[in-house]
């Protein structure tokens, strides 16, 4: 009799919990922004993005932590005189770089978008991917369990804090890292015929990206960051041949001797990511390739960008 | 597989249950032994042969001892000789293993190690001392000896259990019991909400201090080691909580590891509280062998004649407690960190155990009250000092990495810079770190008051009770840090 008053309370304890996940899934329930994997992120930098002047960027580099380390864009405003802004967040799915892109083209008309290509092996989905396979069985059927971080904008929009606030980022989106760890690890990039498979939702997400640039007339292009720890000649493969296949341009920067990253001095976390050093070597190459491929104009002496060479000025102090 | 997972708590734990229960109580510990050796192979597949060899070692080591003790004909001196070549032979081979997985990296010979080594190895050299000590009859039933090696929730962080403590209860397949399901599940989402709401959340903010510590003012830095004590402690405890929690579904009672640590009096205080059964291991098998080593001994009477009493009395306990801490820093791993904090200890504790009676005589001299809320105070503030020091030096990539960030935290510390800087969590991260560090706190304050807060909620009405735990469930789903914008933290401690 013990015994079944006990799997009584089970049940009924389980089925509460039960309702509660449903309606809990209710109010975590997103209207916009479904397939995006970190909200948060997107969010901030749309409306980073937004308190640009309209129509003022010429170049958007989207992609991981790959993108905002190695991409300076007040640098190459400073030395080419091309206006750039870096979308890229941490560890971005493709997910989030198309609705980013698809935001950001709102307000801007873009000659150029850069994706640093790190983030097609992350996959897209845009939940459940974690290597616990309970979670993501929960995190599929339960919105509260996929969307749950949305907690913070509900606490911001009655604190003030909340989303939709343009905040200007006076380096374009770009993260300054001085430290240095170098990379010990040697040759990395040895050729060979092999291919790493993108997962296949990168695959879906790369042609709504494509068709979303060639929508709105802009030229989209592919760049390998130079990461030892991340980079491979089987990844570059996979990568140059859908960039072929899609007639997309694509500059593996790992493959660039005369770019002259020294891995003793310019990686901020043994060959992970570049730092500043290693950025500016990267943004002088891409300004270089940016100018003369595309043709893109110079901006220094017009009166529209006066706030960016204000902004360039701070950029000289950036490895004090 | 780990057991911060849900895959754990909510599928492999409940199918190790129900298939427990299902099989006879006398062949429960086949079972038992099963999902053991099917955790490992999860997590370290063939590198299981390592563990039943160790398995094996300890006990025909167990066995050579009684068959010495109850068929030598050699008696006194000689007989115990004899039980100390078998020991011997017994601990080399199995700190022998321990040695190539995880020292030889020194040498540059690396290999993976077996999950969970540094662990169960304590557990055979305890065994095989207690025997040749002849504390614990040696075991007969070589499965009885494995499930107390190989128990699957102890095997990556410990507790480090003694047979006599573990090695009956698992093998008796006593029957499961709701409230013994019902608490160590409770157990089990209060790890869970340490590690997921607390623990998990301070990670990014560690890890770009730590990891680029010269872009950072001294206060961002003084934070981020703080904040690496409270992860560790958060993530170190909270899988504790697991683990127990998973012992005692099965209605066995694994050692505690943590006891209110930030409540110590000192340092030697704040380690009985803290990694319990580490402490108190080495005081068992280090410690005491040391003190009792007849050179030791011999060195304290020489002591004794050149200074006298007053100063020989310090040397077998002072020799004995600097073993005890380059163990200590030696077993967490071979790096020079680790040494150092080892030996940031040893100092430590040696300046408290010479200085802890003439302080005491001064303050009856001076009348000063050292239970008093000045005195508490005082007390609170020096340790949380020596510990988040001690913690900046186990985290540092080098002990040079230590000491420079030391040196930014004392000679460049700006606390009007601490809000510019980017430390990885936004504002609602912080502050909900902040309320899940005060809830800890609370329950921590009532734990040390002897409070068992789970006996209280127990003993609630039904309503309120399931309020409780829906509460706390709840809080875990929606306010844990996992998913979009963070990462799951692989448990630090599964590492040494």
């Amino acid at each position: 009799m013990k015994i079944n008053k006990n799997v009584v309370k089970s049940v009924g304890f389980l089925l509460g919990l039960f309702v509660l996940l449903l309606a809990m899934s209710a109010v975590f329930h997103r209207k916009n922004f479904v397939n995006v994997y970190d909200r948060e992120s997107v969010e901030r930098k749309i409306n980073e993005v937004d308190a640009e002047k309209d129509n003022s960027l010429e170049v958007l580099f989207c992609g991981d932590s790959e993108c905002y380390s190695s991409f300076c864009p007040t640098l190459l405003f400073s030395e080419f005189g091309h206006t750039s802004y870096v979308c890229g967040t941490s560890a971005q799915r493709l997910c989030d770089t198309y609705t980013i892109l698809e935001e950001v083209f709102k307000t801007q008309s873009p000659k150029v978008v850069v994706i640093e290509t790190n983030c097609f092996y992350r996959g897209a989905k845009s939940s459940g991917d974690s290597n616990d396979s309970v979670l993501n069985f929960l995190t599929n059927r339960f919105s509260v369990f996929a969307y749950h971080s949305d907690w913070k904008n509900f606490v911001g929009s009655f604190t003030g804090k909340g989303t939709g606030k343009k905040e200007k980022n006076d380096l374009k989106g770009f993260i300054v890292r001085n430290s240095v760890n170098p990379y010990k690890g040697g040759r990395y990039m040895v050729e060979c015929e092999d291919e790493e498979e993108f997962p296949t939702d990168t695959y879906t997400y790369l042609d709504k990206i494509l068709k979303l640039c060639n929508d709105n007339n802009t030229k989209l292009l592919l760049i390998s960051s130079p990461s030892p720890k991340n980079w491979t000649y089987a990844r570059h493969n996979s990568v140059k041949k859908w960039a072929n296949q899609s007639q997309v341009g694509y500059l593996d920067l790992n493959l660039q001797n005369n770019l002259g990253i020294d891995w003793d001095t310019d990686t901020k976390d043994g060959g992970d990511h570049v730092n500043y050093a290693g950025a500016k070597k990267v943004t002088r190459f891409i300004g270089a390739y940016l100018s003369e491929t595309y043709g893109l104009p110079d901006l220094r002496e017009e009166q529209d960008y006066a706030d960016w060479k204000e902004n360039c000025k701070a950029t000289y102090d950036l490895e004090k | 597989m780990s057991y911060h997972l849900l895959t754990y708590s909510l599928l492999f734990l409940p199918a190790v249950m129900l298939l427990y229960q299902l099989t006879p109580q006398k062949v429960r510990w086949i079972t038992l032994l099963a999902a053991d050796y099917i955790f490992f192979w999860l997590i370290s597949g063939g590198l299981i042969i390592w563990m039943l060899a160790a398995t094996l070692v300890t006990y025909v080591c167990g066995r050579v001892i009684a068959y010495v003790v109850e068929h030598s004909p050699a008696k006194g001196k000689e007989l115990v000789k004899q039980k100390r070549v078998i020991l011997g032979i017994g601990v080399i081979l199995t700190l022998g293993m321990l040695v190539v997985f995880k020292y030889l990296k020194v040498f540059g010979i690396t290999f993976i190690a077996p999950i969970g080594i540094s662990y169960y190895t304590l557990q055979t050299i305890s065994y095989m001392t207690d025997v040749y000590r002849g504390t614990v009859k040696a075991e007969t039933h070589i499965g009885r000896l494995a499930l107390y090696l190989s128990f699957f929730p102890q095997i990556m962080e410990g507790p480090i259990s003694r047979y006599s403590e573990t090695a009956h209860p698992l093998f008796s397949g006593k029957q499961l019991e709701f409230h013994n399901i019902a608490f160590g599940y409770q157990r089990i989402l209060w790890g869970l909400f340490k590690k997921m709401l607390i623990a998990d959340r301070l990670a990014p903010a560690v890890i770009k201090v730590f990891s680029g510590y010269e872009n950072y003012d001294g206060s961002a830095v003084a934070v981020g080691v703080v904040f690496y004590t409270i992860q560790l402690y958060m993530e170190f405890s909270g899988c504790m909580d697991i683990i127990i929690g998973t012992g005692e579904v099965f209605g066995i009672v694994l050692p505690e590891n943590f006891r209110q640590p930030f409540f110590a009096r000192n340092a030697s205080d704040f380690w009985r509280r803290w990694h319990i059964t580490l402490g108190t291991w080495l005081k068992d098998y280090v410690f005491y062998p040391v003190s009792l080593a007849k050179p030791v001994k011999k060195v304290a009477k020489s002591v004794k004649g050149k200074f006298g009493i007053g100063v020989s009395k310090f040397v077998a306990p002072t020799a004995a407690l600097f073993c005890v801490w380059l163990s200590n820093g030696i077993w967490h791993g071979a790096g020079w960190t680790y040494i150092f904090y080892g030996m940031y200890y040893f100092v430590l504790i040696f300046i408290e155990n010479i200085t802890e009676a003439p302080v005491k005589k001064f303050a009856e001299r001076k009348n000063i009250n050292m239970e008093g809320v000045a005195c508490k105070v005082l007390r609170g503030v020096k340790l949380f000092f020596i510990v988040n020091i001690g913690e900046l030096f186990f985290r540092a990539t080098s002990v040079a990495q230590g000491f420079s960030m030391l040196g930014r935290i004392f000679g460049k510390f700006h606390i009007s810079a601490l809000l510019e800087s980017n430390l990885g969590m936004d504002v609602y991260d912080v502050a909900l770190a902040f309320v899940g560090i005060v809830i800890v706190l609370l329950v921590d304050i009532l734990h040390e008051k002897g409070v068992s807060v789970r006996e209280k909620i127990a003993s609630l009405r039904l309503p309120l009770r399931w309020g409780v735990w829906y509460a706390v469930i709840l809080s875990v789903i929606i306010l844990g840090a996992y998913g979009a914008g963070y990462t799951v933290v692989d448990m630090i401690y599964a590492a040494y």
